[in-house]
């Protein structure tokens, strides 16, 4: 299936009409809300292009953390039962760092000009 | 004049009449604040805001709100008893036709975190500011309780059970914040201490003027519980607006928090560490909030892109929760 231009393009353009266009055209609290749209468009066109990958590494992560496999979904609800029974705590191997990539990958797609970022190791 | 500013002004020009007010008039809508209407206008020479529940309807809230005629009371008790809070002029009535809310006189200043830590023209206020937070939270922290209405207690343990109920609610898949509520539970102060609590004390809420702070506001999460609540409540990393180098609000430091907190009588017992406990509180309670934006939008009770945004803001308190756990924020 040919997709040109690619979802990230189409969603950016998007994003740019909303915030350069709409925004200026309006007024008040609609002004406000035409920003906080070209928001969440961004975050849509980052999520097109980087969701997959993180969400490829976050599935490999928990199965390294798990010793096991499965979907993505019945790991991360393994993982909070392991971490809530006491099975994994903060010293296990791996599981800080680690989730500490996680966490900044998703917020390198929802809200990468966040600061705390600046604080997160790769 | 846009329908819902007509419809107010309408209600508006009920309640002057009612306590012989000059009729309203440069009635406007100000934006922020996700769950309370705010509006601006003039009654002859009083400038005055409005507060009320959006579009006038009692709306079952998402967390612990008070409502708005207890809120007013609480503003009221606090303002007598010293504190920086706004002069309440008048509560409405069900006969208004505005549903629950309030009139207080209107207050100059800014709010806008990015220009307060920012624009030049509070550069004094911002040398000022920790300190002048913690006078400000030692004072609110001193209304007596006999002159306050009844109001919900939540100590550090209420608040985590309340927040795990809900987060357990929305499937309860997120490792980050079982390992926060975890965390939270072991390190949570042994103290008897218990105040009034403002409850949502941070920059957006607080008014400054060049000076320094001019105004308490937004005081619809009041309680009861651990005043070291509000001083890490502005501490948490959400609430530093960028800058989190500097804890407080992003402009300040703990040290003059604390200071000017004790300078002011407020409890010598908290510690710095009792405020990193509630900042880090702040970060889960903020995450969990953000879920509850999220179903909200979900649930289809409001489907405006502003409530699906916050919901995507969950990873931030994530990052900062695990960031915090570890010694690196």
């Amino acid at each position: 299936m040919y997709s040109n231009p690619s979802t990230h393009d189409l969603l950016t353009s998007v994003a740019a009409f909303l915030r350069d266009t709409c925004g200026p055209a309006l007024t008040g609290r609609d002004a406000f809300l035409a920003r906080v749209a070209a928001n969440a468009v961004e975050i849509a066109a980052r999520e097109a292009e980087q969701g997959p990958a993180a969400t490829a590494f976050e599935h490999q992560a928990l199965e390294n953390l798990l010793g096991r496999t499965g979907d993505v979904k019945a790991l991360r609800h393994a993982l909070c039962e392991a971490i809530r029974s006491g099975t994994h705590t903060n010293d296990h191997p791996g599981l800080l760092p680690t989730l500490e990539q996680l966490a900044a990958q998703r917020v390198a797609i929802e809200q990468p000009s966040y600061a705390s970022l600046s604080r997160a190791g790769g | 004049m846009t329908d819902a500013a007509s419809e107010l002004t309408k209600g508006l020009e009920a309640v002057a009449l009612r306590l012989g007010w000059p009729e309203p008039t440069g009635v406007k809508r100000l934006s922020g604040g996700a769950s309370q209407e705010t509006w601006s206008f003039d009654a002859g020479r009083e400038p005055c805001i409005l507060r009320r529940a959006p579009g006038g309807r009692t709306l079952v809230r998402s967390t612990q709100g008070v409502g708005l005629e207890t809120e007013a009371a609480v503003i009221a008790a606090a303002r007598n008893a010293g504190a920086a809070a706004p002069e309440v002029m008048t509560v409405l009535r069900a006969d208004d036709g505005l549903g629950p809310g309030y009139v207080m006189r209107r207050v100059e200043g800014e709010t806008l975190a990015r220009r307060i830590q920012r624009d030049e023209a509070f550069a004094t206020a911002r040398a000022v500011f920790a300190r002048e937070a913690g006078k400000a939270l030692a004072q609110i922290h001193a209304t007596p309780a006999a002159t306050l209405p009844a109001l919900p207690t939540a100590l550090a343990h209420d608040q985590l059970n309340l927040y795990e109920d809900a987060y357990r609610g929305y499937g309860g898949d997120r490792p980050i914040f079982e390992l926060g509520f975890q965390a939270l539970r072991a390190m949570a102060p042994r103290t008897s201490r218990q105040t009034l609590v403002h409850g949502d004390f941070r920059l957006g809420n607080v008014m400054l003027n060049t000076e320094g702070l001019a105004a308490v506001l937004d005081w619809e999460l009041v309680h009861r519980g651990d005043p070291a609540e509000d001083l890490g409540w502005i501490c948490t990393p959400s609430w530093r607006f960028g800058a989190i180098d500097q804890p407080v609000g992003g402009i300040g430091t703990i040290t003059d928090l604390l200071a000017g907190y004790r300078a002011a009588g407020g409890d010598a017992t908290i510690t710095e560490e009792d405020v990193r406990f509630w900042a880090m509180m702040g970060s889960l309670k903020w995450g969990v909030m953000c879920l509850t934006m999220s179903n909200v939008f979900e649930t289809g009770q409001d489907r405006s892109v502003e409530r699906a945004a916050i919901g995507r803001r969950a990873s931030e308190a994530e990052l900062d929760l695990i960031l915090m756990l570890q010694g690196k924020l």
